[in-house]
């Protein structure tokens, strides 16, 4: 996994130490690491060559700018033919070269984050008794307790690290709990992992017992890119959601534009609330859905007109009105009708709509992200952020301790990360 | 002139009798079950033998083949793939050395024999007895690749033989059992895509060129498959075969997943289609109509898979525009109202449309919608034949209202007759009559 800058912003300054110490952990263990066994240059060289399609194809986005790179395999594998130094030395390459280039901070993290998992490999692998050369191995006892169970081990370990190191990059960045960012890349990346150890496993075996050396690579690198298509078709599921949820807000857009980016703005925001608020994943996205469509109702919104004409124009900004149109309250429910995965969102609007001293949480960080921004933007004279905060809490907006992590979330900018994995 | 019903008497004329049909369509499934029914007499006994000499490599490959076939994945162009079936019937064909078992010196007829067994069980289990031709398909893929391996000779051997020898090199061997598993592949989608054709009354090209992005990860996972399998497993033993199939599990995994996101699309794009609806805009269901409509005129112009299903979404978001206006048009119907008024709904909805990503080829298809045809005629424009398909699909069902009787079916046609050439595209109302046929004489 890695992270990758969606667009350039300024990184903070600790993230910039962060960093910083991460590259001096890379150096550190390819230094240790050079205390070991030699690599073998020509082998190094071979693999780098040919993973030059498996760069080519690029990686993934698996959400919030982490990526899954099909290097994974090559790297775990690494570990074993190349042994520590080399597999260090070989993500140090394959990130550095890498064709979706993430911007200069977020590359240091990476490239010294690959460095650290390939050493950290080599040395896992060893350390638990796998075998450099299995190719004397025949059998598959022999070849489960000397090969598959080291490897394993290896790929828990460079795992582990891996989520620690991008938990560590998403707190400073985005605030996002560690334990929240680990359940998100476990959610979205621990069967893709799973199904990666596998192949490296398969490439161990065409490497040494088929006797098929480097070109090995090239007989998986069919499967790899299948493999591949599967990150992609996965995470095009949340794009297709997303786009659906995209042609709702247009359309919304289209007959208020006045409105025109208020709804990503408050799905922004809460969802970085709520994320700071240490609410699930699935809780979150829901959060964002409901804030995308917090106005959707707008869409129902009709006026009375001589039969044929054709009246365009703005109508009043309806989310700024109090819900005393009973025809229109409730369609949420009706206009998101057949798209499940909205299902607990609309239930979130129409408990912000109701109001009320019991209102559920996920709902208060809607209606508290949509009058913020409403206050800051959508009027003819936009307050200041700590004024319109002030003035949240004076009306009882929501909770204190929502209030609170909202303050929080605005008052940071937003994160500069792109990490791969 | 009732256009229908004149055109009715013809409808027989080209009706062939319905074995003759029923033969061209089920003509593989019936040569399959002759071949298998005659290799089971000849070669039964010796099937038998075979599968208690070597249970652990025969036992697996048949129950993967079973297992594959009965969890077949559909894709979007409709064709049904069962690849984790295709991947085991082709490593059978090519397993030399197996650790633990020997060589897998078999005949072809009794490989093939297993792994019918095999596909015959599936399709029981899986109850996919309409997927049987695609079983057949694969048998066939085994025959040619099993065959091919014991009979052409490389150094004076069959390949199948010289790839075993440990002076060859691996690279070549390789290189060979890729070759051999490549035309078993290239035999099965051929043969399946001509079953295919028959059923779906397209051309075979049609059906290639449908599914050539779908299944291209499965060719790229089910093509190492083989290879890798026979290299590896005389170090590994019979865990070969399920090692080998890990990459066509991982694609198969994918490719569902890719299948249900344009499911799961589908019922996005229907739902916020409905917006019109529930806000009052449209008449219920109308967005709906006119997709079906479209589909069906889309398949009988020969357009591709791809092509008709996004002239379904665009039939789907046709009137989003509508939400747009602040009262609605009389009937919600557009071809009633004034040419300058279609342009701008039209030309709304294509933007609304455009912030769906990937939905700007059917945002051009929506915003075209109410380009005359004159157009194309007088002023060389070109207008996409999609855009010319909704176009009468949504004027067709704007003058229905809805009711598929024919009396209203016949006055719709009618009615768009009055444009034709002018308004409408002749070769596309000749689609729709083809299709109101139908629609008129089921319901």
């Amino acid at each position: 996994m890695s992270a990758s800058a969606p667009e350039p912003e300024p990184v903070p300054r600790r993230a910039r130490v962060y960093i910083l110490v991460v590259a001096g952990l890379a150096a550190a263990s390819l230094i240790g690491a050079s205390r070991g066994p030699g690599v073998a240059w020509a082998t190094l060289l071979w693999i780098v060559v040919l993973s030059i399609p498996l760069w080519w194809v690029g990686h993934a986005e698996v959400g919030n700018h982490v990526t899954l790179s099909l290097t994974s395999v090559i790297l775990l594998a690494a570990a074993v033919i190349l042994g520590p130094l080399g597999a260090g030395l070989l993500g140090l390459v394959l990130t550095g070269i890498e064709r979706n280039r993430s911007p200069g901070w977020a590359r240091l993290f990476n490239v010294s984050m690959s460095a650290t998992l390939g050493v950290a490999g080599g040395v896992v692998y060893a350390a638990v008794g796998g075998r450099r050369d299995p190719s004397d191995l025949v059998g598959a006892a022999p070849l489960l307790g000397f090969v598959v169970v080291p490897l394993i081990v290896a790929a828990v370990a460079q795992g582990v690290i891996n989520a620690s190191l991008i938990a560590g990059i998403m707190r400073i960045t985005q605030g996002v709990p560690p334990r929240l960012t680990a359940a998100r890349l476990w959610s979205t990346t621990g069967v893709v992992y799973a199904g990666y150890g596998l192949l490296a496993f398969l490439l161990l075996l065409l490497w040494f017992s088929a006797d098929l050396g480097p070109l090995s690579v090239l007989l998986l690198l069919p499967p790899l890119l299948g493999a591949h298509w599967a990150n992609i078709q996965g995470m095009a599921q949340s794009a297709a959601w997303e786009r659906s949820v995209d042609l709702l807000v247009a359309a919304l857009e289209a007959k208020a534009p006045e409105l025109a980016g208020h709804s990503a703005r408050v799905a922004e925001l809460s969802a970085r609330t709520a994320e700071h608020l240490g609410l699930g994943v699935t809780e979150v996205a829901d959060v964002r859905w409901a804030a995308m469509l917090h106005d959707v109702e707008v869409l129902a919104h009709r006026e009375p007109a001589a039969a044929g004409e054709l009246l365009d124009g703005v109508p009043a900004a309806l989310c700024l009105r109090p819900p005393d149109d009973h025809a229109t309250v409730g369609t949420a429910s009706r206009l998101v009708e057949g798209m499940t995965f909205l299902t607990s969102a609309a239930e979130i609007v129409h408990e912000a709509r109701e109001g009320g001293p019991t209102m559920p949480i996920a709902a208060q960080i809607v209606v508290a992200a949509a009058t913020l921004d409403q206050r800051l933007n959508l009027t003819e004279q936009p307050g200041r952020l700590d004024v319109v905060l002030q003035t949240l809490r004076r009306d009882d907006v929501a909770s204190p301790e929502v209030l609170d992590a909202l303050t929080w979330t605005a008052s940071r900018d937003s994160s500069p990360t792109g990490v791969t994995s | 002139m009732d256009r229908l019903a004149g055109q009715q008497s013809h409808w027989g004329d080209v009706v062939k009798p319905q074995w003759q049909s029923r033969a061209r369509k089920w003509w593989l499934e019936g040569f399959g079950s002759v071949v298998v029914v005659a290799v089971a007499l000849t070669s039964g006994a010796a099937a038998l033998d075979a599968v208690r000499t070597h249970p652990r490599a025969l036992v697996p490959a048949m129950l993967f083949a079973a297992f594959g076939q009965a969890r077949p994945v559909r894709l979007p162009s409709r064709r049904v793939l069962a690849p984790v079936a295709t991947a085991s019937a082709l490593t059978l064909a090519s397993l030399g050395a197996v650790h633990g078992e020997g060589p897998l010196d078999l005949p072809v007829a009794v490989i093939a024999l297993v792994i019918a067994v095999g596909l015959g069980v599936g399709l029981l289990f899986g109850r996919r007895t309409r997927y049987v031709g695609g079983a057949f398909a694969r048998l066939v893929a085994l025959l040619t690749v099993a065959t091919l391996a014991r009979s052409m000779p490389i150094e004076g051997r069959s390949i199948w033989q010289w790839q075993q020898d440990p002076s060859v090199a691996r690279w070549a061997a390789a290189l060979a059992l890729l070759l051999l598993s490549a035309a078993g592949l290239a035999v099965e989608r051929l043969l399946s895509a001509v079953v295919q054709a028959r059923r779906r009354h397209v051309r075979i090209a049609v059906v290639l060129r449908d599914e050539r992005v779908e299944a291209l990860p499965f060719t790229a996972a089910l093509v190492a498959t083989p290879p890798i399998a026979t290299l590896i497993a005389p170090a590994t033993g019979v865990l070969a075969i399920p090692l080998a199939l890990t990459p066509v599990v991982l694609t198969l995994v994918a490719v569902r997943r890719y299948a249900a996101v344009q499911v799961t699309f589908l019922q996005m794009v229907r739902a916020v289609s409905r917006l019109t609806d529930t806000a009052g805009f449209t008449p219920a269901a109308h967005a709906r109509r006119t997709a079906a409509l479209v589909m069906d005129m889309g398949h009988r112009l020969g357009l591709s898979q791809r092509e008709v299903r996004q002239v379904e979404y665009a039939a789907l978001l046709h009137d989003v525009g509508q939400v747009t206006l602040r009262a609605p048009l009389p009937g919600g119907a557009t071809v009633l109202s004034a040419p300058v008024d279609q342009e701008r709904i039209a030309r709304r909805g294509a933007r609304i449309v455009r912030h769906g990503t990937g939905l700007e080829p059917v945002a051009d298809l929506i915003e075209a919608q109410s380009r005359p045809h004159r157009a194309v005629i007088e002023h060389e424009e070109s207008v996409p034949i999609g855009s010319r398909i909704l176009k009468v699909a949504n004027a067709f069902d704007d003058y229905t209202q809805g009711r598929r009787d024919r009396a209203a079916v016949t006055s719709a046609v009618e009615r768009i007759h009055l444009g034709l050439g002018y308004e409408y595209d002749p070769a596309v109302v000749k689609a729709l009559e083809d299709v109101a046929r139908r629609i008129v004489t089921t319901d």
